[in-house]
């Protein structure tokens, strides 16, 4: 069999930066991930297809990927209201709110899950308005995705942000120069150079807030068939030893999660179509 | 349509961009802004398209008040320097820009849109580059669908910052010549901005030299260049070396082997000689003064006298200008 490389060009150094590219992700990604498909393998079709198709996993399933779904979308938007702020008004304290922005990758995210929990249940400071409304938060599915959304929002502000930065003025005035208003620009000009950043936050949201565990488990109240989330139940196998049938849960995630990231990225190959440089 | 610019002042913090500045460009004129950067041309520029607001001030098209309007609503087409394309639409949408954005009671249907801008790119001559994106465009090409984008509008004015500016010399040279034409053909009022005289003074009909914010001289390329009216746009329409502590064109700069004694000869030593070219540039060195003056002559008239370096020669000069400042 032979391999076919793009031509590397002038540059130097393919090989080694290539080189590195497989070894690490040959050590850090696929022998774990390999591991994870091997164990799965020892327990048998039947009863691999006998753990991931029961309702308790499936329903573990929906709430996962639904909420994760949800808070990504929910992050795009204001991660994207957050970014434009920063980037495009000077206001007091504007260094401080950019700092604030990465809070959530430093904190210990039980930490988040304890304090949105104590805020958003049914006694809490917010929870208490809440309630009466007929709104649940906490031990809900919408109180996952709360956490999934502070936990997500970082992820897509600082993908959207240099973007922003880079926009180019002049192409707004262009626009209005021929006419268009202040939404025609926006949704016209500016969105469209935003869409590949918005999808990889998007994407990045999407991918941590799966494999989310910390803040979830305290505020999700973790009801079975309805607030459970996939990698409790993980842990919940592995504390009774059934490795095989974590293993088999795991499997069933990573597969579904590397397809829609697959598809998230298709997505964004062709909305950036346009940035290919090359004269034909 | 005419613009009328009427005692613009514009400042940038501390900084006076514009002070009190006038001027008038007729309906079908071709206008040049000429000046060094930092002259406030740009600025004027952009403040009669509406992207930027004068401190006091109006501006008048075909005598109705403009000054308030928002770019959007002046119907002015505007030519960037680095040509500000969308660059995730292709040259076919990008034209078609203006049009689509139109609110739908006046916008024209897809058929019309596409009849319109097929013809547009037809006068850019990039018909068969429709579904192009920009970045697969040379610079020339870019700066050419700019234009065709901003004409999609029919605009009542053009108006082009530097378009030729980050273009290579020789795409300079052909991209003006075909403006020239263009707007000889559409004739609507357009102004241009450039720091360079050969390119005002070959493309325009009249030119506005500008400089610290001022308008220093109106009129057209001959006039201006023939009658200038002070040091600075004598200075910026051509080469000038001081000689007697007058104003001269260096091709107005004499030299001769003739080294007999006489009332006004001036003699000198040839410094440097650059015979690259279609004048051949000479430095002296004044012997009374030690000034260094600089002279071009024909090509023809450098062989005759088959100047060397350290050639010791009369000068003289054939016209010259005093300014008083």
């Amino acid at each position: 069999m032979q391999l076919h490389f793009k031509r590397p060009g002038i540059l130097p150094g393919f090989w080694p930066a290539y080189c590195y590219s497989v070894l690490y992700l040959t050590l850090i990604v696929l022998i774990p991930l390999s591991a994870v498909f091997l164990k799965t393998a020892t327990a048998g079709w039947t009863k691999i297809w006998h753990t991931i198709s029961s309702p308790r996993v499936v329903a573990a399933y929906e709430v996962s990927f639904g909420a994760s779904l949800a808070a990504a979308l929910a992050s795009v938007v204001i991660g994207f209201v957050i970014a434009w702020a920063l980037e495009r008004y000077e206001f007091p304290g504007k260094s401080i709110v950019d700092a604030l922005v990465d809070i959530p990758f430093a904190l210990p995210t039980a930490v988040a899950g304890i304090s949105l929990t104590s805020l958003y249940a049914p006694s809490g400071w917010l929870g208490r308005y809440l309630e009466p409304l007929g709104i649940k938060v906490a031990f809900a599915p919408l109180g996952i995705t709360v956490a999934l959304v502070f936990i997500g929002l970082p992820f897509v502000v600082r993908s959207v942000q240099p973007v922003l930065e880079d926009a180019d003025h002049e192409v707004e005035e262009a626009a209005s120069s021929l006419g268009a208003g202040r939404w025609q620009v926006f949704w016209r000009v500016l969105f469209p150079a935003f869409r590949p950043a918005l999808l990889t936050g998007f994407a990045l949201a999407f991918a941590r807030g799966l494999g989310e565990y910390g803040s979830v488990v305290f505020i999700s109240g973790n009801l079975p068939m309805k607030t459970e989330i996939a990698p409790l139940l993980i842990i919940a196998k592995l504390e009774e030893y059934d490795y095989a049938g974590a293993a088999a849960i795991a499997t069933a995630m990573l597969v579904a999660s590397f397809l829609m990231l697959l598809l998230i990225n298709i997505v964004q190959g062709r909305s950036r179509r346009f940035m290919e440089t090359k004269l034909s | 349509m005419s613009i009328e610019v009427r005692n613009i002042r514009k400042t940038f913090g501390s900084f006076e961009v514009l002070r009190d500045v006038s001027l008038r460009v007729e309906d079908g004129e071709l206008f040049a802004l000429l000046g060094p950067s930092g002259s406030g041309k740009t600025s004027l520029l952009r403040i009669i398209a509406g992207l930027e607001y004068p401190d006091s001030g109006t501006i008048h098209f075909n005598e109705e008040d403009a000054t308030k309007a928002a770019a959007r609503e002046r119907q002015v087409g505007f030519v960037f320097q680095h040509y500000a394309l969308f660059r995730h639409m292709t040259v076919f949408e990008n034209i078609a820009f203006g049009l689509r954005v139109r609110p739908r009671e006046t916008r024209p249907n897809e058929h019309t849109i596409r009849e319109k801008v097929g013809k547009l790119l037809k006068l850019i001559q990039l018909t068969p580059l429709g579904d192009r994106f920009p970045s697969q465009l040379s610079g020339g090409q870019r700066q050419r669908v700019a234009l065709a984008r901003a004409l999609a509008v029919e605009p009542r004015v053009l108006l082009l910052d530097e378009p030729f500016g980050a273009l290579d010399a020789r795409v300079r040279k052909e991209l003006r010549r075909w403006l020239r034409n263009l707007h000889d053909e559409l004739h609507v009022a357009s102004v241009f901005v450039t720091h360079d005289q050969e390119e005002a003074l070959e493309v325009a009909d009249r030119v506005a030299i500008m400089q610290h914010g001022r308008i220093e001289q109106t009129g057209a390329p001959a006039e201006v260049y023939d009658s200038p009216a002070n040091a600075f746009v004598y200075g910026f329409l051509g080469d000038m070396t001081l000689f007697n502590g007058e104003f001269v064109r260096p091709h107005d700069i004499e030299i001769s082997r003739d080294t007999g004694p006489g009332p006004t000869a001036v003699f000198a030593t040839v410094n440097f000689i650059g015979d690259a070219g279609g004048l051949v540039r000479i430095e002296v060195r004044r012997e009374d003064t030690g000034e260094e003056i600089q002279a071009e002559i024909t090509r023809e008239r450098y062989r005759e006298l088959a100047l060397r370096v350290g050639d010791y020669v009369s000068i003289a000069a054939r016209h010259s200008r005093v300014f008083s400042s």
